[in-house]
């Protein structure tokens, strides 16, 4: 069983893969559940019903996906092998992949990822703004980002898949208990003063100069169009135009 | 420095493997600007351009994310080809990295637009794995997760290497036009806006949830 959870937690690094519009993360799935269904121990014609069954319209967060390939195989290892389609297994499987869809969206890529992105940033600037090393900051962004990321990422899978096999959908009372809502909130915060205290030093370089307001007007003039929800491509180049207009103006 | 055929090659070839990690490997997140910056930019040898393009793009576009079935603008792509030009590029640092990015930034969408037609062909993969027999059923889905990572580490390959060598033809033309040097002061300007463009886009990011909204704008509708 080890090398099946194994097989199964490699594998779904390419849940993605096969991603189509019609039934989204179907192929990468079902390429998931082979190792685990495997292991069910049913007869040949069986377990390729079974996997062909996987080939159902899915989607999901990536990262809680083995959670919902867990419980899957739990539910198939207790209900017999040959019965007919199980719709409530499909309702299970679809209502999970959702829930998990909308939880990952949040947690994952709207507090985790920004949050390591800005923690990343941070240690990188202030190891290394006083010698100039170039090299040393780049290892800290990509070091430090990687690492900080994936260790909530691996933990996530690897844990995630084993709970799900070995308490089925009881495991949702697992991932209730890790409160991620209330961290996330808390995460949220942390990373406004990290970046709050990011843009304070970025400022401080030009606190004696003119500049210093013309920065601060850029700042919060993509703040209010960014909630405005202007694209970042449209500010991108609104800056570019501040700083034509700026030379024109002969600011230097 | 101006990369010859074989460097040009390898660099798409690495690039293409940077970009499987934003929808088909993972994703474990080297394709963010962040590390894909300064990660491209120590494969090329040049480490600051690496670490600016890096910070700029992942600050600006903070806010991107694969949410449910939405394809994403493609900020690795802007990242990749904003580094490879700014290096190729023969002139002043900060100059060629702004304009380099400049050029990069329509790039996100036409990666964007083949990551569609990508996933389109995707939806034919998977029918012909559907449509094989059960015996052969694991095989097909086996066989099919192959082809479809080799297909877009292609694809990406080919997109990248097409993408870099007609930048660098374009760079190089852009130091003819007449009065392009009015603009080196202005874009020299523009690397320093563009970070506190980038840390307000990445506040307001932060601030747009409930829990953190200090700041709050009355005529905002809800």
């Amino acid at each position: 069983m080890p090398l099946a959870l194994i097989n199964t937690f490699i594998r779904s690094f390419f849940l993605q893969t096969l991603w189509n519009f019609e039934r989204l993360q179907n192929a990468g799935f079902a390429f998931c559940m082979v190792p685990l269904l495997e292991r069910l121990g049913l007869s040949r014609e069986s377990l390729l019903r079974l996997i062909r069954r996987q080939l159902d319209f899915f989607n999901t967060h990536p990262y809680f996906a083995p959670i919902v390939m867990g419980v899957v195989f739990s539910q198939e290892k207790v209900q017999p092998s040959d019965a007919q389609e199980n719709r409530t297994l499909k309702v299970l499987k679809d209502s999970m992949g959702g829930a998990f869809g909308a939880v990952g969206d949040h947690v994952i890529w709207g507090t985790w990822r920004p949050f390591c992105i800005v923690a990343a940033l941070c240690a990188g600037v202030l190891v290394t703004y006083k010698k100039n090393d170039w090299h040393t900051c780049a290892l800290y962004w990509i070091t430090g980002f990687l690492i900080l990321f994936n260790i909530l990422h691996i933990w996530l899978r690897w844990h995630g898949l084993h709970k799900a096999v070995a308490e089925g959908p009881a495991v949702v009372r697992w991932v209730e208990s890790l409160h991620l809502q209330t961290w996330t909130a808390q995460v949220r915060r942390i990373g406004l003063v990290a970046l709050a205290a990011l843009t304070l030093f970025y400022l401080k370089h030009w606190a004696t100069s003119r500049m210093l307001l013309w920065m601060i007007s850029v700042m919060l003039g993509s703040v209010v169009l960014k909630r405005w929800a202007v694209s970042s491509v449209f500010i991108f180049y609104g800056a570019c135009s501040v700083a034509i207009a700026m030379v024109s103006l002969g600011v230097h | 420095m101006m990369p010859g055929q074989t460097g040009l090659l390898a660099a798409s070839m690495i690039a293409g493997l940077i970009s499987l990690d934003f929808n088909c490997f993972g994703p474990i997140m080297i394709s963010q600007p962040v590390v894909a910056g300064p990660l491209f930019g120590l494969l090329l040898g040049n480490v600051p351009t690496g670490l600016a393009v890096g910070a700029i793009v992942q600050l600006l576009w903070m806010d991107v994310t694969p949410v449910g079935v939405g394809i994403p603008y493609d900020c690795t792509a802007v990242t990749i080809l904003a580094v490879f030009w700014a290096t190729a590029a023969p002139l002043h640092a900060s100059f060629s990295l702004v304009l380099a990015i400049a050029l990069a930034v329509p790039f996100g969408y036409f990666f964007r637009w083949m990551d569609q037609y990508a996933r389109r062909l995707n939806t034919v993969i998977c029918r012909r794995i559907e449509s094989a027999s059960d015996e052969k059923l694991p095989e097909a889905l086996s066989v099919g997760i192959a082809l479809g990572l080799f297909w877009a580490w292609v694809r990406y390959t080919l997109s990248y290497a097409i993408c870099m060598a007609i930048g660098q033809k374009a760079a190089y033309l852009s130091m003819r036009i007449p009065g392009i040097h009015w603009f080196e002061q202005s874009l020299h300007m523009s690397i320093f806006l563009l970070p506190a463009a980038g840390l307000g886009v990445a506040l307001e990011f932060f601030l747009s949830e409930p829990e953190n909204r200090f700041i709050h704008f009355p005529w905002r509708r809800k």
